[in-house]
């Protein structure tokens, strides 16, 4: 079936947006509150739902004695329209473990762990991408110290045009996409992750595109943060009464 | 589930005293199950889906068909699939593959209950011709546990099926045998939906001396003696005059499932007894919750912009 292509024709891709918008963005904290935080965060369609254990009591000793970060990437098994069973992405946690590592502040609580949990329960592209977006507002909202807000993006090659924040369709393939990671919405990345052949001419553009994207996404997370120190404020003021 | 929460001795003393009493540490009696919401059709992406929160336990099942083929379909039996992930979200103690030990037990109690040809007859639309037939796999993920998951599981997979919508395409037979389907011109209208009205409930009995107990929480769970598994078919029911026919439905229901999963033994008087209280858990649960069903099929449907959805709603406990 040959699809029309409104990529050349008007400039914009298949769902709509243009090549440089990034999706509706829907959160909702705290809605198990059992977990020190947790998070409910949509982008698009991808909903993911982050938790937040620590710092808990650690029986793993790292080097130095400094926070132990436990991260783990689940995709149920209902989130997209193929996979057979849930899966428990190793390299994808590792990814987000890595990114985690270098904003959590460490040294405040040493010989302790922080775990954290994503799970995917719709996939629509850009999995990883929001799976960090979802664990920086969890752990905000679990109240561990942090450097900054993490902010992630997809960015990848599609029909020729470079285009951010992909879905499901734009994903699939063997079309070049990268997965960067910026802290504060500043334009240095503390995570790229890319898959498949890039050339050399792309990546530049690429690269200033999806700090560009991640710019609009830091913006989205931290209205978020300060809308839930407000409900959590008013909260507070209540019980001070 | 053995080493989730700690409770101390003191703990479990006063749990049982209450237990012996009648009274539970929330203020409910023995036979009192917690509030329980049902939200059907929250995955959009799937054929069917349902979330249920039983208290504080919390699982989404969604269902999806996927066509196979084979040599032959007459050579088995089309049966459900049932898989559980217990989700790191609900306990850092469920990561890894440590959740799965869990997981596997309640999906092998559903897998046993839902073993017969009784439950859904019109599965065999499922077979497409005698080559192809639609696998249904349930996928059940607990989100947060705190106790009866079991129980949950088996309600949200009621409801779940409840909401399956499914088209049967017309097979157009190719060479060597095969069969390749083809789907309708106007698929909208041909959307089926299966008859779940002998679909089972499974009801977890929990027994501690001479007591018994239905829906234990986490720290009940901890310091029950015995734990018992009844899976029933609730019979069709007619309008009840009185008592006397309420009764009599209890008798005539069907059992797919009755498993004792600790070890424990039930005296032969004591059965009877225990058995009937969990037939008329069964019957009552069912019963809500096809009130529920047809509570949510009358309501106008909601469209996209206005619909609530299930996380981001307000509905909480």
């Amino acid at each position: 079936m040959k699809r029309f292509n409104t990529y050349d024709a008007y400039q914009i891709r298949y769902d709509g947006r243009r090549f440089d918008q990034i999706r509706n963005i829907n959160f909702k904290f705290g809605l198990y509150p059992h977990a020190d935080g947790s998070v409910y965060y949509e982008q698009g369609c991808t909903k993911v739902i982050c938790a937040v254990y620590g710092p808990r009591q650690s029986r793993v000793r790292t080097p130095d004695d400094l926070c132990f970060i436990n991260c783990q990437f689940s995709l149920s098994s209902f989130a997209t329209q193929n996979k057979k069973k849930a899966q428990r992405s190793m390299e994808a946690g590792r990814l987000l473990e890595r990114t985690l590592k270098s904003v959590i502040d460490r040294s405040a609580y040493p010989k302790t762990r922080v775990d954290v949990f994503c799970e995917i329960i719709q996939g629509d592209g850009s999995n990883l991408a929001s799976c960090i977006n979802a664990a920086s507002l969890a752990l905000v909202d679990a109240g561990i110290p942090v450097k900054g807000v993490v902010s992630a993006v997809e960015c990848g090659v599609t029909r020729g045009y470079i285009c951010t924040d992909l879905n499901n369709t734009e994903v699939r393939g063997n079309a070049p996409k990268i997965v960067l990671a910026t802290l504060d919405g500043k334009r240095e990345s503390i995570m790229v992750d890319y898959k498949n052949c890039l050339h050399i001419n792309q990546m530049e553009r690429m690269i200033e595109a999806g700090f560009d994207a991640n710019e609009k996404i830091y913006a989205c997370l931290r209205e978020a943060i300060l809308l839930r120190t407000e409900e959590l404020r008013k909260i507070v003021a209540v019980k001070e009464l | 589930m053995e080493n989730f929460v700690d409770i101390s001795q003191a703990e479990k003393v006063y749990a049982v005293d209450g237990i012996n009493q009648g009274l539970r540490n929330d203020g409910r009696e023995l036979m009192d199950f917690r509030p329980i919401v049902v939200e059907f059709d929250v995955m959009p992406n799937t054929h069917g889906s349902a979330r249920v929160r039983l208290g504080q336990t919390d699982l989404i099942a969604a269902i999806k068909l996927k066509m196979r083929q084979v040599t032959d379909t007459e050579d088995f039996s089309n049966r459900i699939d049932f898989y559980v992930t217990c989700s790191a979200v609900a306990s850092p103690d469920f990561a890894g593959k440590h959740g799965d030990d869990c997981a596997q037990r309640i999906a092998s109690l559903l897998r046993k209950a839902y073993r017969n040809d009784f439950i859904l007859p019109e599965l065999k639309k499922f077979k497409l011709s005698k080559d192809r037939y639609y696998q249904t796999k349930v996928d059940i993920l607990i989100l947060q546990y705190d106790g009866n998951a079991v129980d949950a599981a088996s309600i949200a997979a009621k409801a779940a099926l409840s909401d399956l919508k499914f088209i049967i395409p017309t097979m157009i037979a190719r060479d060597k045998g095969k069969t390749v389907p083809q789907l309708p011109g106007k698929a909208r209208s041909q959307i089926q939906t299966l008859d779940i009205s002998n679909v089972p409930m499974i009801v977890t009995l929990n027994s501690f001396g001479d007591n018994i107990f239905l829906d234990a929480t986490l720290e009940e769970e901890q310091c029950v003696g015995g734990v018992l598994h009844v899976g029933v078919i609730p019979l069709k029911e007619e309008n009840y005059m009185n008592e006397i026919e309420m009764k009599e439905q209890a008798e005539n229901c069907f059992i797919t499932l009755l498993k004792n999963t600790k070890p424990n033994i039930f005296h032969e008087e004591k059965f009877d007894q225990v058995l009937s209280i969990g037939i008329e858990a069964a019957i009552e649960l069912n019963r809500v919750l096809l009130n529920r069903i047809e509570e949510y099929k009358r309501e106008p449907k909601k469209n996209a912009e206005d619909r609530i959805e299930s996380f981001m709603g307000d509905l909480q406990f």
